[in-house]
């Protein structure tokens, strides 16, 4: 291309349309050569074929011609008269003269005849079927003459052809040909080759003629000659046999392969393949000259063959050669010039053109360029003409943009520093400042003098500028803007801001990076009120979900839309099971259908039916329990639609409270009106005795004043007794019944023999009925026997009822009846126990009553009958603390029948019995003295503990803690210390080495009370005693009453039964008294006389003055009424007999229902707390 | 000066008679309200001493009796009693009697009661 520029249009046009000219013109004359060529090979062939045809055609003719000529001699008469003859004897019977000779004869001639027409024919025979064969007759070509074989030479065998062999070839009756052959004589080829065919025509006859034939055989080269003969020029002629020799070739050599046992066979050329119609050479020695070979197969197997030379083609295609190239010569020439000519044509309009466009670049834009063309060129010239005109108005405008632009810039610039928002540009290559405006420089404090052409290492932090540089890295690596997000940047006075940055890479048209531009927005006070609102939210979301109240917003619809912590609880629902729902479902069903009424209706006038303070309303709860709850409702407006809070207080449980509150009220009020109803009834009981008292009293006075004599006096005194011992049983029985009441009394339940007590419980009681003449039968059955109750409280409800019995019934029966029956209900066993009178009977409307306290059926009963009015309420008090029933029936007037019922197998108690059989004989409650103190941190073990001693009577003191004890020790020298072991700071052990080191606090007995089982190191570091929880009540008073007692220095043992008497007496001598012994009543006085005792321990069935009897002696003597007397006796005390020791014993023991070891034990601990409490 | 101890307790109408007695008093008892209604129409008595806890007809409805009796109606009646606490004097005083006097009985404060009462009569 470069080369070719240099020349010009035309030259170069000339050239290139030669070039393309000479080119197509050679490829056409080589197409159209080859084309030629291959149609005069393709006519030289189809011409050699059609050739190879008539050759084969022509041949066939002729072999036609040969087989009708045997036919005609087989079947010339001659050699069917010969047949006659030899058959019949030499003569032709036809016509009775010929002989076979003559006939042999004739055919001779006919024979010689045809050989002499046809020279090819080279032999023929006549051969006759005979057992031997016979072949009557042979002519054959010697030499260009005709000769008869002899007879001779016919019968030499070795030159026999035989009949057979003859018929072979000719089939079934017709004249057929044998395949090619080669003349031999004498079993060898007779050199010439003469190659021959041979046609057989047979002799056949109906009429019983010996089979005949004629054998004729042709040199077939007279037919191959005649057939080429005809060939042009150049031509070659080649017959081949089927296998593949040669039979016709110019070279003679060459033929008959096989039988000459050469190489030159067709099969062995490499030219020609087997099949007809095929182009290429006969032989690859002469490719030169064969141009092509056509081939006919024959029926004899035969080929014909023609080749044509190349000699003969040439000159044809050498001539229509020259032709396309002259053509083509004369073609480049014309053309060349035409084209030179157009070239130069174009050219100078197009230098026109050029010159034109120079004037453009020079500025001359007022051209008008012409050109006569309506061609290309011509449109190149009107085009250049309008873009001349083009550019200089764009010229015109650019000058115009030109002076805007420079106006915007400076607005641009104007912009750019004073956009209230952080503007800045850094280059793309090393990012240092290009732009930074004023408000960059406020925000960061930086002016842009300083920053203009530095970086941000120059400035800010490393970390800052590091984290800088790489987002700008990132954001250029990047396309478009990029949102950096919030940075931290330190202003110049040190102070942090949060820039909210955007950056975009800047690049020119080429995508070229140019520069970074920067925008960032101050949003440091945003956030910090961003944060300060999420922590808002997060602080209002603690306290809503923490608020002990439910609380609960929803929409204008009622749609709950939030639901707190606490209203989950209260409603049971979770949150999300509320949330988005309507609030209706919070609420019982009327209000439920009711609420989006009040909603609506509150939203539509503000009438504030459902805004208020504190409504109390029912709510449902998640499983469908309504319940009472305190709603508060607030209105809000969030995104100006009204919203509305719910405070939800549950009810229930203050409810609950209020109820219990009223109930509580109720039973204080029913108690305190049952108080003020028992103190009026108290103070009436207590007033009419008093009244008498009084009354007896200043009566006695005045008597006394008057002189009167101490007999006529007596009476009165003596009722004044009588009334001021009812007032003690009052009393004592109020007491009994309040003690009762408030729980105070524990069961003690222990296995006893049930008949043995009825039997005492009889005995006792019998004098009391008796006494009024009545009878008293008892029935008891012989089924009771042990039973588990406790027997003291049986023994009382027995006595009570019986002493009623006896109180009401004069002179008539008392009936008592005990046997055991089985509760079905209950499946236990039940005492039953009943007293029958015959006494006054009971009205009908005061029966309910009689149980209850002070409301004897009459008032006028206790006047005729005495008692207090409380003993049937105690009784049946006692029944019920026994898990029994009382019941009773009475017909007024005829009697009462009281019917008790109570379980005889109640629970094992480990009741303190010292306290229960004390308070059994009505005394005064025994106070030990002496504090015990309990150290025990563990604050329910303590509280047991402590709860224990305190029931025991005793004073206690507690500590929590190893530290207080033994502070509490040394303040209040307790005479005794409960101690645990495992104990924080200071343990058991510890304390008790200390206090078993101080010598003030190491008299004091210490018991351990501990789960730890290792008594030898508690005994080992001097622990009195060793107790493992958990401690049974027992166990634990019988222990420290061991300690917390001081014995009296003297005691007197007054006891008839001497065994018991020396029993007491070694076990308070064991315990360190110094003790005297009386056996009746009157050496009790005497020994008391003698010397004032501490304490007497006293019997009271004893012979001549009974314990009775002392009690009373002791009260006169102002000296002896303090001591204090324990009474240990086998008696059941009737109502008079504790009457009559009321107050003036600290103690009645009953020495039954206890062996002998206990009793002893027993009366040990009550005689020595009573000691302690009597110094 | 005939007075009716209306009085139960055995004890105490023996007592409060014989004391009664000493100081000058003629003395009729009953035992029970209907007694009482008996005796005041039997005995016509100056002055009643009403005890009110009294068996087959109480004080206060023997009072009403009393007072509903033609010719009764001023008849003085003391109730006498062991009830003592607050409300039982307005009580005594609605069934109609015109002073109370509690029990353990001051004698020398009865008497002046006595006194007062029939000296007004």
């Amino acid at each position: 291309m470069n080369i070719l520029t240099r020349w010009s249009t035309s030259i170069q046009l000339g050239i290139l349309v030669g070039s393309l000219v000479l080119v197509s013109s050679a490829a056409i004359g080589w197409t159209t050569y080859q084309q030629l060529n291959r149609h005069l090979v393709e006519a030289e062939l189809r011409e050699l074929h059609r050739e190879a045809e008539l050759a084969a055609a022509r041949f066939d003719d002729l072999l036609d011609d040969l087989r009708a000529n045997a036919r005609l001699l087989a079947l010339t008469p001659p050699t069917s008269g010969y047949l006659r003859a030899v058959g019949n004897d030499g003569i032709d019977p036809q016509d009775g003269t010929s002989t076979a000779s003559a006939w042999i004869s004739r055919l001779e001639t006919i024979f010689r005849r045809f050989m002499q027409e046809n020279p090819a024919y080279i032999q023929i025979r006549f051969l006759v079927r005979e057992p031997n064969g016979l072949e009557p007759l042979r002519l054959e070509a010697r030499d260009g003459e005709i000769v008869r074989i002899s007879d001779s030479e016919l019968r030499q065998k070795d030159d026999r052809y035989s009949f057979h062999d003859a018929m072979q070839v000719a089939g079934a009756g017709e004249t057929n040909l044998s395949r090619l052959g080669l003349k031999q004589e004498n079993g060898a080829a007779v050199v010439p080759l003469v190659p021959f065919l041979r046609a057989v025509a047979p002799v056949v006859f109906d009429d019983g003629l010996p089979p005949a034939a004629v054998v004729v055989d042709v040199a077939v080269d007279t037919f191959f000659d005649r057939v080429g003969q005809q060939n042009p020029a150049g031509r070659m002629f080649f017959v081949v046999d089927d296998a593949g020799d040669f039979v016709v070739h110019r070279d003679p050599d060459r033929r008959f392969a096989t039988e000459l046992g050469h190489g030159h066979r067709l099969a062995a050329t490499d030219a020609v393949q087997a099949t007809s119609d095929t182009f290429g050479s006969v032989d690859s020695n002469d490719k030169e000259r064969v141009v092509g070979v056509a081939r006919q197969q024959h029926a004899l197997g035969l080929s014909f063959i023609l080749s044509g030379d190349t000699d003969v083609l040439y000159p044809k295609l050498v001539e229509a050669r020259d032709e396309v190239v002259r053509t083509s010569f004369f073609i480049l020439i014309v053309t060349l010039v035409a084209t030179v000519l157009m070239a130069r044509l174009f050219a100078v309009r197009l230098r026109a053109l050029a010159r034109g466009a120079k004037e453009v670049a020079a500025g001359n834009y007022e051209l008008a360029l012409t050109d006569p063309g309506e061609d290309e060129v011509g449109e190149l010239a009107i085009a250049m003409s309008g873009m001349a005109s083009d550019i200089r108005e764009k010229i015109d405008h650019l000058k115009l943009a030109e002076q805007k632009l420079g106006e915007n810039s400076h607005l641009l610039e104007a912009f750019i520093q004073n956009a209230p928002i952080m503007i800045f540009v850094k280059d793309a290559a090393e990012l240092r400042f290009e732009q930074f405006n004023r408000a960059a420089e406020e925000i960061t404090g930086f002016s842009a003098a300083d920053m203009l052409g530095k970086n941000d290492f120059d400035f800010f932090p490393e970390e800052e500028a590091q984290h800088f540089t790489e987002m700008d890295r990132r954001v250029m690596a990047g396309k478009g803007a990029v949102v950096v997000g919030d940075e931290k940047v330190t202003r110049k006075d040190g102070t942090q801001r949060i820039l909210h940055t955007k950056k975009v890479a800047i690049r020119d048209d080429s995508g070229k990076l140019i520069s970074l531009l920067g925008i960032s927005e101050d949003v440091t006070d945003i956030r910090h009120a961003a944060l300060d609102v999420a922590y808002n939210e997060q602080r209002f979301r603690s306290i809503v979900d923490t608020a002990a109240e439910g609380i609960v917003t929803i929409d204008e619809h009622g749609i709950v839309l939030t639901f707190n912590q606490a209203a989950t609880q209260i409603f049971g629902y979770g949150e999300d099971e509320v949330v988005g729902h309507n609030v209706s479902m919070l609420m019982p069903d009327p209000d439920r259908s009711r609420h989006d009424g009040y909603l609506a209706n509150y939203l539509a006038s503000g009438d504030a039916k459902i805004i208020g303070v504190g409504r109390d309303v029912t709510g449902v709860r998640r499983n469908g329990t309504p319940f009472p709850m305190r709603l508060s409702i607030g209105e809000a407006s969030m995104d100006g639609r009204p919203t509305f809070t719910g405070i939800v207080h549950d009810l229930t449980a203050e409810k609950d409270n209020e109820r219990r509150l009223v109930m509580a009220m109720q039973d204080a009020e029913k108690a305190n009106r049952a108080k003020s109803d028992f103190l009026a009834t108290m103070s009436h009981e207590l007033r009419t005795p008093l009244n008498a008292i009084i009354g007896y009293s200043e009566m006695l006075v005045e008597d006394a004043e008057k002189g009167e004599s101490v007999e006529d006096l007596a009476d009165d005194l003596g009722k004044i007794r009588n009334a001021g011992r009812h007032l003690l049983g009052l009393i004592n029985d109020v007491l009994d019944l309040s003690k009762i009441e408030a729980g105070g009394v524990e069961v003690d339940v222990t296995a006893f023999s049930a008949d043995v007590l009825m039997q005492e419980v009889v005995d006792t009681i019998r004098p009391l009925i008796e006494k009024s003449g009545n009878r008293f039968d008892v029935e008891i059955g012989e089924e009771i026997s042990e039973i588990r109750t406790d027997p003291a409280r049986l023994r009382q409800i027995l006595i009570n009822l019986l002493g009623n019995a006896a109180k009401f019934t004069r002179d008539g029966i008392v009936r008592l009846t005990v046997s055991l029956r089985s509760n079905s209900a209950k499946d236990e066993r039940e005492l039953l126990i009943q007293v029958s009178d015959t006494g006054i009977g009971i009205e009908k409307q005061q029966l309910e009553r009689v149980f209850v306290a002070f409301s004897q059926a009459d008032v006028s009963t206790s006047r005729n009958y005495g008692g207090t009015g409380l003993g049937l309420a105690i009784t049946r008090s006692f029944c019920e603390l026994l898990g029994g029933t009382i019941k009773v029936k009475s017909t007024p007037g005829k009697g009462s029948t009281f019917s008790v019922v109570l379980p005889v197998n109640l629970p094992q108690t480990d009741a303190d019995p010292v306290q229960t059989t004390v308070n059994d004989n009505g005394a005064e409650p025994l106070r030990r003295s002496g504090t015990i103190l309990v150290i025990e941190d563990d604050q329910a073990a303590r509280d047991l503990l402590v709860g224990q001693l305190r029931a025991a009577e005793w004073r206690v003191a507690e500590a929590s803690s190893g530290v207080e004890g033994l502070k509490l020790a040394r303040q209040i020298r307790p005479c005794a210390i409960v101690l645990d072991v495992i104990m924080p700071e200071l343990d058991g052990w510890a304390v008790l080495k200390i206090l078993k080191n101080d010598p003030e606090l190491s008299q004091i007995p210490v018991v351990l009370c501990t789960i730890v089982d290792d008594r030898k190191k508690g005994f080992a570091l001097g622990a009195a005693d060793y107790l493992l929880k958990p401690v049974k009540r027992q166990d634990l008073v019988a222990t420290l009453s061991r300690y917390c007692t001081e014995p009296p220095c003297h005691l007197l043992i007054v006891e008839d039964d001497l065994p018991t008497q020396e029993l007491f007496s070694r076990a308070a001598q064991g315990l360190g008294w110094t003790v005297r012994t009386a056996v009746d009543g009157g050496k009790a006085l005497e020994s008391v006389k003698q010397q004032k005792p501490d304490l007497i321990m006293l019997d009271l069935m004893m012979p001549n003055l009974d314990g009775f009897d002392v009690v009373d002696a002791l009260q006169r003597n102002p000296e002896w009424h303090d001591i204090p007397v324990v009474v240990v006796t086998a008696k059941e005390l009737t109502a008079d007999d504790r009457q009559r020791l009321n107050g003036f014993v600290e103690a009645v023991v009953s020495k039954q229902e206890r062996n002998l070891d206990e009793l002893v034990n027993y009366v040990m601990d009550s005689v020595g707390r009573i000691s302690r409490d009597n110094p | 000066m005939k007075i009716l101890l209306v009085e139960d307790n055995p004890m105490n109408r023996d007592m409060l008679s014989r004391r009664l007695l000493r100081r000058g008093y003629e003395i009729v008892t009953a035992e029970d309200g209907e007694e009482a209604l008996l005796k005041v129409s039997e005995e016509n008595p100056d002055l009643v001493l009403m005890d009110l806890s009294l068996p087959v007809l109480d004080g206060w409805a023997a009072t009403r009796r009393i007072r509903s009796t033609p010719g009764m109606e001023s008849l003085p009646v003391i109730a006498l009693t062991a009830h003592a606490l607050s409300g039982d004097y307005q009580k005594a005083i609605d069934a109609g009697c015109n002073d109370y006097e509690t029990k353990p009985v001051n004698l020398d404060r009865l008497v002046t009661k006595i006194s007062k009462l029939i000296d007004d009569d």
